[in-house]
């Protein structure tokens, strides 16, 4: 349906993807730590 | 001079219609109070039909509006390859769900913990202002001392039924969609991914999630900010200082911080230009010319008149009552400062301003530089159970916006352009830094990041769509979770047990035709119909007579 963007110079290094992968990733981490009580802050 | 249709088009604007609800509803309440008052709390219909009217003319006016949307996705869905079509499927299902999910429970009466602030004061005080018949001040009511415009205005549709309601919150969430889009519509020269990644994003959002389709008027307040921001960017002065005004007087520290966060953005501009900053955008696209520029101040100048007028009928009731019971405009802040107010509550006055300043610096992890880095983490996420200490967590598209947005405002500073709402969003969360730092303040700033990141079309990667999808698949199931034990039941099958209490207690009252005081010993009686007098609760909330 929609034209995706082109890579400009933020994402030629694909900066933008690795940083998208790796905030979800590390927050999908954290919320099941927490769910499983591995983490819990004071 | 503009022809009636061109003036049609001008001030009545669909996508505003929320406004109109606040336009109708503050007068209505004021008449309802004095002239067509039952004392029995609750409301005729006239506002629900005076606004459902608006509505319906709205709509014959703007069926071009309509059109069109229909018209630019038919285009794009014929441009549009498989991965795109696939995607905008998928994302559409969750946001159709998300959407009558939310719709459903707003058909619910107020109950749920995190509605507190609605059972306390947002709709317990136009209440029992009505059953009293007098705008006077509820002697045991601290919160009847604050700026509550917005909550008097929605009062004649939330009590038009017997048990409140809290639908016309849903309306302003569709209209908050709305803003977004138009906002984007403008910033991206109306790209339609972005406007429709930014419908994903809002929705997608934990904080905004955590409120949808709740009797909270956080949605309502953030709606008017960018409301206004639309129609001053339209050149709408009138429904510019409405919507302004609204937003102003909406809470006691609001015009405090607005009138802080002004200053702070005149003196980062007046630093931007003496280092040499030419170019002023309003978010990272395009360059705002100086014959513009010089045009909106102008428009912000004659708003300034219709605001001032506005103000005094949407704020100066409030203002006044506070100023002769605490001795200061603005309670909590400060009673005492212009006089002693009502002597007789001058130390109940003093000890539940102390606590709610108190209770203003009970959220975070304290305001070292330390504190400082991790809380850009900390409030993304819950640190036990589905909380965290700044009330709740951001979620991940706050992540997600994050890192573009520090990197795009790097970019803009190094070629010195002044970007107008990214700068007014860093502002804005400094001062939040400083003050309570509870997500929900954050409203605003996180709006308007995510609607300036969308609107840079660079950053529409498969991996970014990606990451707004999966967030909201997650900000619905938790709206889900939130909601799971309500679905099935009725709008009084739902309430607190001490809620369906009052319920039966009104009806014992008003069956016996009584009109004594009732006395309760706790505070939050949305659900009475009958004049209470708190005698127990945190000294906050309860007053205490000397």
């Amino acid at each position: 349906m929609f034209k995706f963007a082109k890579r400009g110079k933020f994402l030629k290094f694909r900066l933008l993807d690795v940083y998208i992968i790796l905030v979800s990733g590390a927050y999908i981490l954290w919320r099941i730590l927490v769910l499983l009580k591995i983490i819990t802050l004071k | 001079m503009e022809n009636t249709g061109t003036v049609k088009n001008h001030y009545f604007k669909i996508t505003h219609l929320p406004t109109f609800m606040l336009l109708v509803g503050y007068p209505a309440y004021w008449t309802e109070l004095f002239f067509i008052n039952k004392h029995d709390g609750v409301t005729s219909l006239s506002a629900w039909v005076v606004f459902l009217l608006l509505a319906i003319f709205f709509a014959k006016n703007q069926e071009n509006f309509l059109r069109s949307l229909f018209e630019m996705l038919r285009i794009q869905w014929r441009r549009g390859g498989l991965v795109g079509n696939g995607y905008f499927i998928l994302s559409a299902s969750v946001i159709s769900f998300i959407i009558l999910f939310v719709c459903r429970v707003s058909l619910l009466s107020p109950h749920l913990s995190q509605e507190f602030d609605a059972l306390n004061y947002h709709i317990t005080i136009p209440r029992q202002h009505l059953i009293l018949g007098s705008f006077g001040h509820i002697p045991w009511s601290a919160a009847d001392l604050f700026l509550l415009p917005v909550d008097f205005a929605l009062a004649p549709y939330w009590l038009a039924t017997e048990l409140p309601n809290k639908f016309p919150q849903f309306l302003f969430l569709l209209g908050l969609l709305a803003m977004a889009v138009n906002l984007v519509k403008r910033f991206s020269s109306s790209n339609s991914l972005a406007i429709f990644i930014v419908v994903s994003a809002v929705l997608g959002s934990h904080f905004i999630g955590i409120q949808m389709g709740t009797a909270m008027l956080d949605i309502v307040i953030a709606y008017l900010f960018l409301a206004a921001i639309d129609s001053f960017l339209n050149r709408n002065i009138l429904m510019a200082s409405a919507e302004f005004a609204f937003f102003f007087w909406s809470k006691p520290f609001i015009p405090l911080q607005t009138v802080l966060l002004f200053g702070v953005m005149a003196l980062i501009f007046i630093t931007a230009r003496i280092i040499g900053f030419a170019n002023v955008k309003w978010c990272f696209g395009r360059v705002v010319g100086a014959a513009e520029l010089s045009g909106y101040a102008r428009i912000a100048r004659k708003a300034a008149i219709p605001f001032i007028l506005l103000s005094m009928f949407i704020a100066g009731p409030f203002m006044i009552k506070s100023f002769f019971c605490s001795g200061t405009p603005l309670f909590p802040f400060a009673p005492g400062i212009f006089g002693s107010g009502d002597t007789g509550l001058r130390d109940s006055l003093a000890d539940s301003s102390q606590a709610h300043m108190n209770a203003k610096d009970a959220y975070g992890y304290g305001k070292s530089g330390l504190d400082f880095l991790k809380h850009f983490w900390l409030i993304a996420v819950p640190d036990r159970g589905v909380n965290n200490r700044y009330d709740y967590p951001l979620g991940l598209n706050y992540l997600i916006f994050l890192g573009p947005f520090i990197y795009l405002l790097y970019s803009a500073l190094r070629k010195k352009e002044f970007t107008v709402l990214p700068l007014f969003s860093v502002a804005y969360w400094l001062l939040w830094w400083f003050g309570s730092q509870q997500s929900r303040f954050l409203y605003i700033p996180l709006l308007l990041m995510m609607i300036a990141v969308v609107s840079e079309t660079r950053v529409h990667t498969k991996v970014f769509l990606a990451g707004i999808f999966l967030s909201l698949v997650v900000t619905g199931i938790s709206i889900l979770r939130a909601n799971k034990n309500d679905l099935g039941l009725r709008p009084g099958e739902v309430l607190r047990p001490k809620d369906k209490r009052l319920v039966e207690m009104s009806r014992d009252y008003l069956a016996a035709g009584r009109s004594d005081t009732v006395a309760l010993d706790y505070y939050d009686v949305a659900y009475a119909r009958f004049p209470v007098m708190a005698t127990a609760g945190e000294i906050g909330w309860v007053l205490k007579k000397e």
